[in-house]
Order: C-alpha cells, then structure tokens, then sequence
C-alpha cells in the first residue's frame, strides 16, 4: 500500500491532516504544532 | 475513552478524530447521544485514511472477528442498541500521538473491526509525548 506512514513510522514527521470538520470549517494538524496530539482514525460509523 | 477524556484534558495535549462517514450518519449511528469535546474531521474521499497507512479488512474481520464480536456483546449487555450496519464495514482505523515537534510518537492500525489500542495505552503515549 502507498502510504506516507511506514510501519518505521515512530519519529517520522507525520503526514498532512487538513480536513473539514464536522461542525463546520477546516482543521489543519499543522496548526497544532507544539502540542501533542492523539489522531484518532475512526473505522465504521456502526 | 470518552469516558477518560478528562485524564487527557488535564495533559497539554489534544485530540482529533477522523472520519470517512457523513456526519449524519455518525449522529445516527456511533456518535448517537454523544457529544465530542475535540474536533471530528470527515475524509469522505478516505486520502488521509491512505495516507496515514489504514488498511482494509475482509468479512472476517469486519463481521467475525471474536473481539469484535465481544465488544459488540460487551455493549449490548451494557444497554447499548443496536444500530445496525453502516455502509463500508471494511474500512479500518488507527491511533496516533503527534509529538509537539509534529513527529509520530506512537502509532497503532487496526487489524480488524475489534482491534483498537488500548486506551490506557494511548493516555500514557500521550502523557510521554507532553513532558
């Protein structure tokens, strides 16, 4: 699979989040820069 | 780990979740009753689930998978209905913790519908990567 993240993915930069948001606008992970974050990637909606 | 938001609010830390359903969808369904304290982002074109490196599983993980099918037993004995099928079962997630410098710290993909890291884990990931 192409991915940005490898499974040597611990220390590499991560890759871009910028998406819109459920309640309106758009969140960028780059605007967090200097606070840790947890990403959570959700699997079904059931 | 609603439940232990409050363990990761007390850390300078934060938390997105990601998502490839409609939001509605996720109101009916998963998100139903709930209210998130951080931000819910939706990849309806499943690019950031790519490019983080998500896989995707099969009828037995998604249907099942015996871990599945005891968190799902689990729930159900908790009160929790039902809410039926969604449309793409196979779609997997995962967990990551970003450090402050914007590298990944911690990195978890799931292996089937009922493989999720532990919560525990992921406070305590997050608590290394706030010192």
């Amino acid at each position: 699979m192409n991915t940005d993240v490898p499974d040597s993915a611990i220390g590499r930069r991560a890759p871009a989040l910028v998406l819109p948001r459920a309640d309106g606008g758009e969140f960028s992970l780059e605007t967090c820069v200097g606070r840790p974050m947890l990403v959570t990637f959700l699997s079904h909606a059931a | 780990m609603l439940e232990r938001y409050g363990e990761i609010e007390s850390l300078p830390a934060g938390v997105v979740a990601v998502a490839y359903d409609e939001a509605s969808l996720l109101g009916a369904k998963m998100l139903h009753d709930l209210e998130l304290p951080f931000p819910l982002v939706i990849d309806l074109a499943r690019v950031a689930y790519a490019g983080w490196g998500m896989g995707r599983t099969n009828l037995l993980g998604a249907m099942l998978s015996p871990s599945l099918n005891w968190r799902y037993l689990r729930l159900l004995l908790q009160g929790e209905r039902f809410l039926g099928l969604a449309p793409d079962m196979l779609q997997l997630g995962g967990d990551f913790v970003v450090d402050s410098s914007g590298r990944i710290s911690f990195a978890y993909r799931m292996r089937d519908n009922g493989d999720r890291a532990d919560v525990g884990v992921l406070i305590d990931e997050l608590r290394r990567a706030s010192r």
